[in-house]
């Protein structure tokens, strides 16, 4: 429903509350995840979230211009909130052995054959990556990993996992913009 | 692609470890303040950010606590005449309710019914319209007879689930008002402690729910419309 979704934030954009609230109960259960896999910890996913809906007001004027797609837009700004809530404390308040475990989300064959169509030239150009590298861009996106935690979970310097993760970049952007 | 000529390999690279996620505080802070300042940057971003969107596909939603839309909503329209902040403008308002009146009044062929034989107390209409889907449902509640009459004008539940119909009154959890019926037209009573519930400001809701009704007495599913009850 990416229209649908454009036009609800337009709406919210012009300061139509109602519009504001549909919006949200469409799309907070999938912002709210977002934050949860990066932040861990409900209460603190929940300030997160707030954060989030009060920039989603606040930034949907400008949503238009952007000639972003609704979901993309959503998802940066709850990723980046999230990213930044838990990258301004101290670093690495939870140790990655510490962390809380995170179910195993292997896809089920189902939603395997709606997300193959969908992320097929992100995943296309990550395939042609190294396995452990792709799995860190995956695991830094999706848990909000960071350097230092990517190094840990590799078992690497982290000046190494720096050098090999910008190198995948260069060439995941040879791959995707061709 | 939207490359600008001041911008460098290695300031691209930047945007793309932002995007991702993995800079050390200082440096996220150093590079959203370029961001602000620097379109050829902020073109890129949204290229990442685009790029890496699918990724985020295998995370799978979890519905907030109901009290987070409450806070923001609280600090987003502090000063809204109602708490839950859902008015739009009065005068739409007012004119949806003579339309509604009209059409509602046309529809059930009360235009023959004297008026010293409608019911005293107060009756209601409402204007269900999702914003994300085509379903629009029209309501009107009998104060006389307790009936909520429901008129499905477009839309319906989507395969394999049901809609359900809530009353939000004031503060309150949402109070079920049953299943919405699959026929388009139909009519539910609702008992006389839920009828006493119905006020002006109180909201109808419509949500997605599984085959028979949400199984905790909540609003499990979407919310796809919210309309306010409007006095006739």
């Amino acid at each position: 429903m990416p229209e649908d979704l454009s036009t609800l934030i337009q709406r919210v954009g012009l300061g139509d509350r109602q519009a504001f609230r549909t919006l949200y109960s469409l799309t907070s259960p999938k912002l709210y995840a977002v934050c949860l896999r990066v932040l861990r910890e409900r209460s603190d996913a929940e300030d997160a979230l707030q954060e989030v809906y009060i920039k989603v007001w606040h930034g949907a004027p400008r949503f238009a211009v952007t000639g972003q797609s609704p979901v993309s837009w959503l998802a940066a700004i709850a990723r980046n909130h999230a990213i930044d809530r838990i990258r301004a404390r101290k670093p690495l308040a939870v140790a990655i052995s510490d962390a809380p475990e995170i179910p195993d989300d292997g896809p089920d064959p189902e939603r395997a054959v709606l997300a193959t169509a969908e992320r097929r030239r992100i995943d296309d150009c990550l395939s042609r990556l190294k396995a452990e590298r792709a799995d860190a861009v995956r695991a830094a996106y999706v848990d909000g990993h960071s350097y230092q935690e990517l190094a840990e979970r590799f078992r690497l310097p982290l000046n190494t996992v720096r050098t090999w993760l910008r190198r995948s970049l260069l060439q995941l952007r040879e791959c995707l913009q061709q | 692609m939207t490359d600008g000529t001041d911008m460098t390999p290695e300031d691209d690279l930047l945007v793309a470890e932002y995007v991702l996620g993995v800079l050390p505080h200082e440096e996220r802070v150093a590079l959203a303040a370029r961001l602000e300042a620097e379109p050829a940057l902020e073109a890129r971003r949204r290229f990442w950010e685009d790029e890496f969107a699918p990724l985020g596909a295998e995370v799978e939603p979890v519905r907030p606590p109901a009290h987070v839309l409450a806070a923001v909503e609280k600090r987003l329209f502090p000063h809204a005449v109602q708490p839950r902040g859902l008015w739009g403008s009065l005068a739409f308002w007012r004119a949806a309710t003579a339309l509604l009146l009209v059409l509602v009044v046309a529809g059930l062929g009360l235009f023959s019914t004297q008026r010293a034989n409608l019911p005293v107390g107060p009756s209601y209409v409402a204007s269900l319209t999702a914003s994300a889907a085509p379903l629009q449902i029209e309501v009107l509640y009998d104060a006389g007879s307790r009936v909520l009459k429901l008129n499905r004008v477009s839309g319906g539940p989507a395969q394999g689930r049901d809609l359900q119909l809530w009353l939000i009154a004031g503060n309150e959890a949402p109070i079920s008002l049953g299943v919405v019926p699959a026929a388009t037209s139909a009519s539910l009573e609702l008992a006389s402690a839920i009828a006493a519930k119905l006020a002006p400001k109180a909201l109808l809701a419509v949500s997605d729910e599984p085959l028979g009704g949400s199984p905790t007495g909540q609003p499990t599913g979407a919310v796809l419309a919210t309309a306010p009850l409007i006095a006739m």
